[in-house]
This record gives C-alpha cells, structure tokens and sequence, in this order.
C-alpha cells in the first residue's frame, strides 16, 4: 500500500513524548493529518458487486435471483416515489418565485429613472433556515430559465462577506465572472482569453470599487437588471445591510441594482434592524413562503397513500417521523429522506419484501411460502376465521378453504393479491376520507368553534391504525353533520364537487343523498339523517385498521426504534450508559458480582467515581480513589479475601487479566492506568483541567479537574 | 487532614468505599420486568464468549437478524432443500432452525419484543403484556380445539413453528433500544423499588416493634436508604442540584504526593491495560463488522455514515474502508489530529473531483469550496450503482481542527456533493451541538452505535497524559516522567541572576529539610505553619539578604520583580506565617528540588 502523506506531520507533539507514543501507536498514518489511500494501490480482490443486497439465509434461504429481484423492486420503487417526492418539492415554492420573479419583471427599470429608491424583495421565509437552499436554488433556476440575459444575479450568504468591502468585493466578482463565463462559452478559446485579459488588466481600481462594475455594465447590452441575492439577511454584522443599501442606494442611478433579501425572522424584527436612514432608501416589498406544512399535505396524499409507495407507513413510525418533524426539524427533505430510509431497510432486511411487486417469473421458494403463512398477521385471521365457525356452528366448506390455505401454495398465493389488492383499496379510501373529514372541517364555520381542526399529518397515523374510527374526533364530526344548517350543506357539498373526481366513491355517495331535496323543509331531517347516516357507514367501513388484514407485515412498515436510533439516537445516553455499565455490551465481567469494579475497564472505573464527585475533583484524592476501587482494598469489612475467592473460580483469559492485574499491581501502574483513564474522560469531553486552585488551608498548588458533564447548565 | 477529602468519592462508612449504584444482575430484575430475562434464560451457552453477545444483542436484534444467516449457513442448518410436502423432514427442519435460532439468540417469541418495546418507551405497560399473552393463549388453545384432523394439526405446527423463524427478521427490524437503556430502565426500577420497600420496611408495625426493642439495626437500614436515594440522584436534576448546592470543598492534597513514573512505564502498564477484556471487545466489534454491509448500503445510497459511542472507532472505520470500500479513493482525515486543518481536506478532496489543475483553486476554504461545489450534479435517488469519485473518512469529526461552525458547514456542504460520500466518527459527549438543522440535513448522517470500548489511544496521543494536574507546566510536570522540565524552560528564559535568586533558594529549602525533623525551631514552624512544604521555606527577608551579599540583587525593587516572575509560573509560593512573617518557598518535593540543584543550570 502506498500512502500518500499530504500534509505535515503533526507539529504539536511534545519531544519527549514521542518516545513513548511511537511503542503505543504503531500506524505510521495514525499521526498525519490527511491521507489519500487509492483503489489502484490495493491489492486487488475483484470482489463482483453488482448490487448491495446480501442473502437473508438466516430468515429465509435466498437464491442470487431473489435477492436481486428484491434489489430491482428497489430501485424501480424508489426510482417511482423519488420522481413524485422532486415533483412536490419543486412545486412548493413554485407560487412564491413565480411571484418573485413577476416582481423583478415589474420592478421600475432603470431607463426611466423616476424611482429615486432601491427596489428591495423581503423573501420572509420562515425559520427553517434548513428549507432556504432550495428555496434559493429553485429561485435561481427561474431565473436563469425565464429572465436568462436580462437579469444578473449575485448569491451570497452571510458567510461571505463579514464587512462591506467583502460585500461588494463578491458582487462584482460573482457578476464580472459569470458573464466571463457566458462569453467563454459563445467565443472561440483564444478569443476568450482576450476578452479576460482585457477585464483584469490596466484596472488599477481596488477590487470592490463599483466603478469597475459601472464599466463592466457599460459593455453589456442585454443585461438590464442587477439582481443581488442575500440568502440569510439576518445573519450580518448589524451595520453591514444598511451600509450596503446605502451603497447600492447611492449607485442605483448607474447600476440597475435590485436587493433580494431572505429573512428567517419576522419582519418587524427584521425592521428594528435597520436604521430609519436606509429603510428610507429602500422600496420594499414582501414574499410571503408558503409553510412546508402544506408541502407535507401533499407530501401524505400523492406519495405516503399512492399505488407507488411500496410500503406502508405504519402509525407508529408515522408518529415518531411526524413528532421529529414537528418538534425539530421542520424540514421537508429530512423527512422524505427518513421515509427513504424506512423503505430501504423494508427492502434490504425484509426477505418477505419480495413480495411487494407481482412476480416477475423468479420462484419464490417454499419457504417464503411457509414463511408468508407463519406471518403473526395471517395465523390471527386463521385464528379468527376459526373461531368465527366455532361460534356459528362447523361449516365444512370454510374449513377445507382454511385448509387449502394452509396446505396448497398455489391458493395462498391467490389470496395473498387478494388481500393485497384490498389493502391497496382501503388505502385508497381511507385517503378519500381524510379528504373528506378535510372538507367537512372546511365547510361550516361552527365546525371550527366545536372541534379541533386535525391536519391530514395528525389523521394518518390514526387512520392506518383505525384508531378514528372509535375516536370521540369522529363521533363529534357525526354529530356536527347530523346538526348542519342549510349554508354548510351547500358548502359542503360544492367543496365535494371541487375536491373529488367523479369516479370517486364520495361522489357515489353524494349521489345517494339526494341534496336537492335539502331545500324542502319537510324533508330537511330525513335529509340530514341520511347524510349523516351514510357518512357514517362510509368510515366504518374504510377505517378498518389496515394491521388486521393478513400479510400486511409485507406491506406495513412500522418499526419507529428502528428510524429514532439511526436518525435521533440517544447520543449522549449511549456513551453514558456504556461507562456505566459496561457489562451491557461487553458481557458479564465477573462471574457472580455485576458490580464489580476491579474488573471494569479502566475508563468506567474512572467514570463511576467521576460520577460521584462534586464539581471539582482534586486529581490526587481521584487517583487515590482510583486506586482503590481497582486493588479493591478498600473492603475494610474483609471482604477482600471474598473477592481473591471469586477470583479463583473464574478461569478464562479474564482471569489471567485480573490476576496480572493483581500481581503486578502497584501504585506506579495505577498511577499509569489512572492517567490514561482521565485523558480519556477529558477527550470525551468530561473533565477539563482547570488552572490549579490554592488549596484553601494553604496557598499550595492542588491538581484540580473539573467536572464538565453539566457544562453549560 | 484526612486520607482523603470527604467530599469526594471515599465514603468511609460505606463497605468497599464506594457508593456505587447497586447493579443488580438481570436475573434478579426477572420477574418485574417481564419475560425478557427468562426467556434468555433458556439460551445455552457453548462457550463463554457467547455470554457477552447475549447482553449486547438485545439491541441489535435486526441488525443481527440481516447478518446472522451467514452464520445460520456456515452451521449447516439449511443444507438442501427443505420438502414442504414430506411433513418429518418439515418438523425436524424448523426443529433445526428453531434451535438454531436459540444458539443465535434471536429472540423469536412475538411477546417478549412486545415487551422490549414497551419497557423501551414507558415501563407502565405491564396489563398489556399480561393481555396479549392471554389473547394468545386463547388463540392457541381454539386453534387446538378445532384442527383436529392429523393433517391440519401437522400444519397448525408447521405454522407455529415457522412463526418462530418467519417472524423475527421480518418483522423485529427494530433494534428494541440499546441494551444499556433497557438495562438502565430496569434498573432504575428496581432501585425505586427497593428504596420504597426499605422506607416502607421502617415503617411497618413488626419493623417499628422490632425497631422499638433494638432489634434491627437502625442504623444499617437508615444507611441502606441514604446510600439509595444518594445514589437515585448522581444522575439528572438531582444531581445537579445535589453538586451545585455547595461549594466544592477541595482537599488539599498536591499532586507531588503522586508517585512519578516514567514514559516506558507508562507505555508497559498501558499495554498490559489492553489485555483487559480483549476477548469481549472483539466480540463486540465481530458484531459490527456484522453491520457492515448494511453499512454499505446506506453510502451506496447517498446517506452518510456517522458512528458514536465509547470507544476508539478508528480500526473498525479502517477495516470497514478496506474491507468495502476497496475499489474507491479514500481520503482518511485524522480529525483528532489538532493540526488538521479544513483546507487539508478541501486540497486533498479537490484532485478528485475537478477536472482543472488543483493549483488554481482559491485560497480561502469557503471560495474553493464553492469551486468544488460548482462541480455537484442533482442526486438522483435511489442510486442504482455506487460509484463516488471520492470517500472521505473522517476520524473525529468533531476534533479540536473541526470544532467551529464554519467547518462544520463546509464539510456538511462537501458532503452533499454528489461524488463524495462520508464516513464520521464522532466522541465528543457534546459533538451534537456542533450541527444545527440546516447542516444536519445537509450530512444526511444515518447514526451508528459503534460503542467499541477500545482505548483511545491514537486520539489522545496528541497529548502527554503523563502532563495531568493542568494547566501549570511546572506543577504538572514536576510530577510528570519528565521532571523539571518545564521548570528547566522557564529557568532557561530567565537572566542568570534571577537563576542564582532561585538557586539560593531552593539550597536554603533543602537545608531546611535535611535539618527537617528534629529541629525543635521546624516543630516551632510547623505549629505555625499549616502546610508541608511551608515550613520549609524561607523568609523573604532573609532570602533578600542572601541574595544582597551574593550580588544577585541590587536592591528591593529588583528583587520584587524577579520573584513576581516565578510567582507567575508557580513556581514560588509566598505565603504568611502566623506571626506576619513573609515565607517563600518552592512547591516541589525534594527529589525535583535536588535534581535542579545538581543541574548546571542554576548556576550558569
């Protein structure tokens, strides 16, 4: 293997220390800084890798066949869901650039010169500082799209410029360079070079004087508005904006500027930050962005409840995506990269996944047979099925369907699509009523003062589960229908007309309930009965919880530790956890005593006295106790002989380990151990050294250490 | 003054010194906390290394479950075919697998995950245990009821005995919380417990009866109680509180009480530290490596990779990349290294990803990051082959080199382009606060528990751990392998008067300890005097004096701002006698005394 050292060892390394480190550490990259380590150096091991998938044998043996048509279903899914997810995602913000770029359009233009102030665009949007990016590169797409010539832009972030020298010095080259690009691409090599020279030569005005700008907007004939981009507004120096609109403000004349400013705050916050001077100066107006709640509306109709999605998300894990959503991220793209993720271990660990496309001629084994009648799902619908005929006395014809199921793969098979298809239709409908419990919160004003309003995120997870079905939500939205007045009615029923297409079994409904007959007032209570009576039938039914069909562990993914531990582990936890009980992950150390502290590893030994000391920690009294707790002397109750006891009892190589650490076990070892126990807490972040306190009997220098772990606090 | 100090750690009332939480084995949580423990009861363990699997594996169960079956095939269990038709063959077969599957410790039974999962999210579920368990029970015994045709009943097995199999991998994919946790949940459990029944124990009539004739010990149940609730609130609010409350009072004692050791020693005693448990923290990583193609997966993927938890991660990242990521570049970044730098990884990154001369990149880190970024094409989802032009590796990412917003954001940008995926390791207890939402969802990290409880001893290595007792070098490192040699620094940097000052000196300090013991004027002096090395030292009067007639000094002045030098690096300490009387004096123990005396130094 050949490394490539890129950079300079390490300089920090104490003389005196390398002696010994150089016997610690034997890697001779383990000190460089960065290293390159390339394919072509290795020895070579052509290992063929056409895909990622490996063999579930421990399930279900696999073939290379079945594992591969698993890993296209995949791709060919994802690829589905991957196209619908960009669609809407793209779409968000589709009405706000649109009006964005309405705006610069319209925007005074410079020849008519009447506008004596800049043109300022307040984007407001929103605190998700992660969604901005997109935001901003859609905008940019736009604009190069639809505006392309006439309007430049410049993109900065508050990171690029800490003052306003850097402020301009990056407009000028983010615009002087762009349209240098643009003539690379219409010349000829050799032109362009020219053309280059001919900007950067013979200037010898600094690089973030306008002027230079005035002249390079002087030879262009096609450019007509300056359009320059603050991504986040509110993360400059405060002088910086308005010193920067005062500039702009005062070239506006001779550069046709307009100021696209991205605000995370609001924007009286955002006013209280400019002085009065440059709000004066600025003609503003302001884009309001659509909150990505409604992208996530969307986001559970077109994809999460669509034939594409492969799997299902079942209520729990819909419940934890949704709560870290809500409470943390509020980002859409976390949020489909987690259902991502959900789908891929659906695929990749699941050997019954197989199962979610129709197949494509690859034979599922007997034992995915067996494996499909051993699902818990389909022994409760044999279980209920049975106990069914108990109750209605012996049908032999059920039976031997029973037992055709359990026997002839061919009709196990056939009633898997069955179910699967009705799976997929209750899907549908349970889709159609959460439209419809949407449109009914919609329709009456009364309905608002009642009842909570449910967003379609908050339903899904209790529709999956078919827990609405016996909500009190639902029997308050059966009563409200049961007492609607003759306005809601018509609302109600034209928010159907709008949101439902005429094949849906909403509109069939409708057709039953005979609203023309709403206007005779004789008729009016039988009316309402009805509709609420057929409404109510309607979600009884389609509320079913979608957990008793059989084989629905095929489709329903619904394992939510499985998503928290990879997305929001318990951090900090795991590594707390781990010093203090290290048995959890490294087995028994001692055969009878689980407390044992002698055989510990040394860090947690460390640890668990940490743990009891107060917030400073005189290093000598830690070694001390340090030492202590791993010759376990410290039993003054003679216990000691008790613990030698058990130690003779044990026999494997732990016991060799304790025993060599008897022996040898004196203060200059423990001291050792003691050293690189505590440099260990401080590398993770428990234990600073303080500057070394007076003791407070004397005026002595004392080793103090101190407790970092409610740093912070 | 006392061995040592109260406050801290030694509880001399305590058998065994130290308050430590009662770790109670999971046998004893048993019965309260439901099925979980005797169901792994039942497992029988070949050999000893299994055991540790077994606490470990409660958690990763899934993990495991993708991974086991290599296993399951290396063990021979499904050789041929299996016969659906020939219902022997069936029988024995899943017989096989299910043993098998208790050998593998997969947990297979349905109710115990349900109990995993509820003890995981709140321990108040126990009805519903109870509840399912019935409801399953009834099933069973319905099911018996009518199946009674031998066929059927064959099949009933069959089905039965196929849950066992089907239904863990399919449908435990969810690690069921670390094992720690569940651990920590019980056991806190069982804490309360018994914090509440000994309270309760003192107050029933038959205790108080007894209490009341002397019979019980008062004392040894009220300590038993103490000791619980103390140890209930090391953790959380509590112990905040509880360690806030007062201020800490220190001992005295300084770390020239600790025996000095040398590098060679230390390396010696390091070295045998790593014999410590070596068997299980191999099986511990044996069970990662187990993730690794799951691992793959997720790079392959356009997710990056991020690995937490105790211990050194470096060796397994490595033999991770070795093993996998064989046939792509890697750049290793050495994070914990504090001289790396975040333009080192935009260089080395760089030649990989554009086309041009490297020389042409921008010399500040955000511009060439964003001529990198330029070079970022639109991910497509899902990745059908896994083909980025470079892997960055990164050790520590959170090391001191990467602890400021401004790398973070960078390397969370370069880890959204489209030919770079990332492989992190993080250990700092604090990393988190590192990354807000923006740049989180810009690493698109899937986290890992890689605790490997290996030492970190490639990270830490940057410094001297021999240096502990802080920030003065002279303190530290007059205890430290290297003795005197901080202090040799600052002599160095010294004019050669203020040498013989310090000279003078320490020869007056160590007289004064050969004197030392019997000297009636030391007994005098150390009545008056309340530290060790105090009443060793020497009035500054005299010391003025002394240094006069040797043409050290000229005059007070000069002398103030020479001993102001050494009090700035600690290595005088002034301090006053009872009488008023200024007494200066060196704080090092004698040998570090002596071995500077016999140095040329002082004297040159």
């Amino acid at each position: 293997m050949d490394f490539r050292d890129l950079s300079c060892d390490s300089k920090k390394r104490s003389h005196d220390y390398v002696a010994a480190d150089e016997e610690l550490v034997s890697d001779r990259n383990a000190h460089k800084t960065a290293y390159i380590i390339n394919p072509a150096d290795k020895r070579s091991r052509s290992r063929s890798r056409r895909h990622p998938f490996i063999h579930l044998n421990d399930s279900i043996p696999e073939n290379a066949d079945q594992v591969l048509s698993r890993w296209t279903s995949y791709i060919q899914r994802m690829t589905k869901v991957q196209t619908e997810t960009d669609h809407i995602l793209d779409n968000l913000d589709s009405s706000t650039v649109t009006n964005v770029i309405k705006y610069l359009r319209s925007a005074s233009s410079y020849e008519e010169d009447v506008y004596t102030q800049l043109p300022v665009g307040l984007i407001l949007a929103g605190a998700n500082i992660s969604d901005h990016q997109r935001l901003f590169n859609s905008l940019c797409k736009r604009i190069e799209e639809s505006l392309s010539g006439s309007i430049v832009t410049a993109v900065l972030t508050s990171r690029d410029a800490t003052n306003v020298r850097d402020f301009m010095r990056k407009v000028i080259s983010e615009l002087v360079k762009q349209q240098s690009v643009d003539d690379i691409d219409e010349l000829i090599a050799p032109a362009s070079t020219l053309t280059r020279a001919t900007v950067d030569n013979s200037d010898k005005r600094l690089s973030f004087d306008l002027d230079r700008l005035v002249d390079w907007f002087k030879g262009q004939t096609l450019v007509e508005k300056i359009v320059i981009i603050v991504q986040d507004a509110d993360g400059f120096d405060n002088n910086l904006l308005p010193d920067a609109i005062r500039i702009l403000h005062a070239y506006r004349k001779r550069l046709p500027f307009i100021l696209l400013l991205g605000v995370a705050t609001t924007l009286p916050v955002f006013n209280s930050k400019i002085p009065k001077l440059s709000l004066r100066m600025m003609d503003t107006e302001c884009f309001d962005v659509l909150q990505s709640d409604y992208g996530l509306t969307r986001l559970v109709d077109d994809v999460l409840l669509s034939d594409d999605m492969p799997v299902i998300l079942g209520p729990n894990l819909f419940k934890s995506l949704i709560r870290r959503y809500n409470n943390n991220t509020k980002n859409l793209d976390t949020f489909i990269s987690a259902v991502q993720y959900a789908v891929m271990t659906h695929f990749f660990a699941n050997p019954l996944s197989i199962f979610c496309d129709p197949p494509t001629g690859i034979a599922r084994s007997n034992d995915h047979i067996m494996a499909l009648r051993s699902l818990p799902s389909f022994r409760n619908y044999v279980a209920r099925r049975l106990k069914d005929m108990d109750e209605k006395g012996n049908s032999n014809e059920e039976l031997e369907q029973l037992h055709s199921l359990l026997s002839d793969s061919t009709e196990l098979l056939a009633f898997f699509k069955q179910q699967k298809r009705f799976l997929f239709n209750t899907l549908k409908k349970k889709l159609e009523a959460m439209k419809l419990i949407e449109v009914l919160q919609n329709s009456g004003d009364v309905f608002a003062s009642t009842i909570v309003k449910q967003s379609r995120a908050e339903l899904y997870p209790e529709v999956i589960s078919g827990k609405l079905s016996s909500s009190s939500f639902l029997r308050d939205l059966i009563e409200f229908l049961a007492g609607m007045n003759r306005d809601t009615v018509q609302n109600f029923n034209s928010l159907i007309d709008q949101n439902f297409d005429s094949r849906s079994s909403i509109k069939k409904l409708q057709k039953e309930w005979h609203i023309e007959e709403s206007s005779e007032n004789a008729q009016y209570g039988v009316f309402l009965t009805r509709i609420s009576s057929s409404l109510e039938k309607f979600f009884k039914e389609t509320l079913l919880p979608l957990t008793d069909t059989p084989f629905c562990e095929v489709h329903v993914i619904d394992a939510s530790t499985l998503y928290e531990d990879v997305y929001t582990p318990l951090y900090r936890q795991t590594i707390e956890n781990a010093l203090m009980k290290p048995s959890s992950y490294l087995g028994k150390l001692n055969e009878q005593d689980e407390s044992d502290t002698v055989n510990q590893p040394l860090v947690c030994a460390a640890y668990s006295l940490y743990r009891e000391s107060g917030s400073l920690i005189n290093i000598y009294d830690f070694w001390q106790a340090f030492h202590q707790s791993l010759s376990g002397d410290v039993n003054k109750n003679g216990d000691r002989e008790d613990s030698v006891a058990v130690l003779d009892k044990a026999d494997d190589r732990d016991y060799d380990a304790s025993i060599n650490r008897r022996e040898s076990f004196d203060k200059g070892q423990s001291v050792a151990w003691f050293c690189k126990a505590v440099n260990e807490l401080r590398y993770l972040g428990f234990v600073k050294e303080s500057s070394t306190k007076k003791g407070p009997a004397s005026r002595n220098t004392v080793g103090v250490l101190q407790k970092l772990a409610w740093d912070g606090l | 003054m006392s061995d040592a100090d109260p406050s801290i750690l030694v509880d001399a009332d305590f058998p065994g010194g130290l308050p430590l939480l009662p770790h109670t084995s999971p046998d004893k949580i048993d019965p309260e906390a439901g099925t979980e423990n005797s169901d792994s009861e039942q497992y029988t363990y070949t050999s000893g290394e299994e055991d540790s699997n077994k606490a470990y594996k409660h958690g990763y169960e899934s993990d495991l479950a993708i991974v086991a079956g290599q296993r399951a095939q290396e063990d021979g269990v499904y050789e041929g075919e299996v016969d659906i038709d020939d219902e022997e063959d069936i029988n024995s077969a899943t017989e096989r697998i299910i043993s098998d599957d208790d050998d593998d410790n997969n947990e297979d039974n349905d109710d115990n995950d349900d109990d995993d999962d509820d003890e995981d999210d709140e321990d108040d579920d126990d009805d519903d245990d109870d509840d399912d368990d019935d409801d399953d029970g009834d099933d069973d015994e319905e099911e018996e009821k009518e199946e009674e045709e031998e066929e059927n009943r064959q099949q009933e097995n069959i089905v039965n005995r196929l849950i066992s199999i089907a239904s863990s991998p399919v449908l435990d994919l969810s690690p069921q919380g670390t094992p720690a946790q569940l651990d920590e949940i019980s056991r806190r459990d069982e804490e309360n417990e018994r914090i509440m029944d000994l309270i309760e124990e003192l107050q029933t009539p038959s205790r108080k009866r007894k209490l009341e004739h002397g019979v019980v010990e008062v004392r040894k149940v009220k300590k038993e109680v103490a000791e619980f609730v103390k140890s209930a609130t090391l953790d959380g609010p509590d112990g905040y509180f509880d360690q806030h409350s007062q201020k800490p009072v220190l001992s005295t004692h300084t770390l020239s009480k600790l025996v000095s050791i040398s590098s060679k020693d230390y390396v010696r005693a390091v070295n045998l530290a790593e014999r410590f448990h070596a068997d299980q923290r191999a099986n511990l990583a044996q069970l990662h490596e187990m993730l690794f193609p799951q691992l793959y997966f997720e790079l392959s993927q356009g997710f990056n990779l991020l690995l937490h938890g105790l211990g050194s991660k470096r060796d397994l990242a490595l033999s991770f990349a070795d093993e996998y990521l064989d046939d792509k570049n890697i750049l290793v970044v050495n994070g914990y290294n504090p001289s790396t730098t975040i333009r080192d990884v935009l260089n080395s990154t760089a030649p990989f990803l554009l086309e041009q001369n490297v020389k042409s990149l921008p010399k500040s880190p955000a511009e060439a990051l964003s001529v990198i970024m330029a070079t970022s094409k639109p991910k497509p989802f899902p990745f059908t082959a896994y083909r980025p032009k470079i892997v960055i590796l990164i050790h520590s990412i959170d090391g001191e080199a990467f602890r400021n917003s401004r790398s973070q954001a960078i390397l969370s940008q370069l880890a959204s382009h489209s030919d770079v995926s990332l492989i992190a390791t993080v250990d700092h207890i604090n990393a988190p606060l590192l990354w807000d939402s923006a740049k989180l969802s810009t690493f698109k990290f899937i986290w890992h528990d890689f605790t490997t409880f290996a030492s970190y001893t490639v990270e830490t290595s940057f410094e001297d751990p021999l240096l502990l007792g802080g920030g003065s070098g002279a303190t530290a490192t007059a205890n430290s392998a290297n003795q005197g040699g901080g202090i040799r620094f600052v002599l160095e940097s010294l004019t050669s008067n203020a040498r013989g000052l310090y000279r003078v000196l320490i020869s007056h300090q160590l007289q004064a300890i050969e004197d030392g013991v019997d000297d009636t004027k030391v007994e005098l002096m150390n009545g008056l005097r309340n530290d060790s090395a105090a009443k060793f030292g020497i009035e500054s009067k005299i010391l003025y004096q002394q240094c006069a007639e040797e043409f050290i000094v000229t005059n007070e002045l000069n002398f103030r701002t020479m001993l102001t030098e050494f009090y700035e690096h600690e290595m005088l300490v002034s301090t006053k006698d009872q009488l008023g009387t200024e007494v200066i004096y060196s704080p090092f123990d004698k040998e570090t005394l002596e071995r500077l005396l016999e140095e040329d130094i002082l004297n040159q």
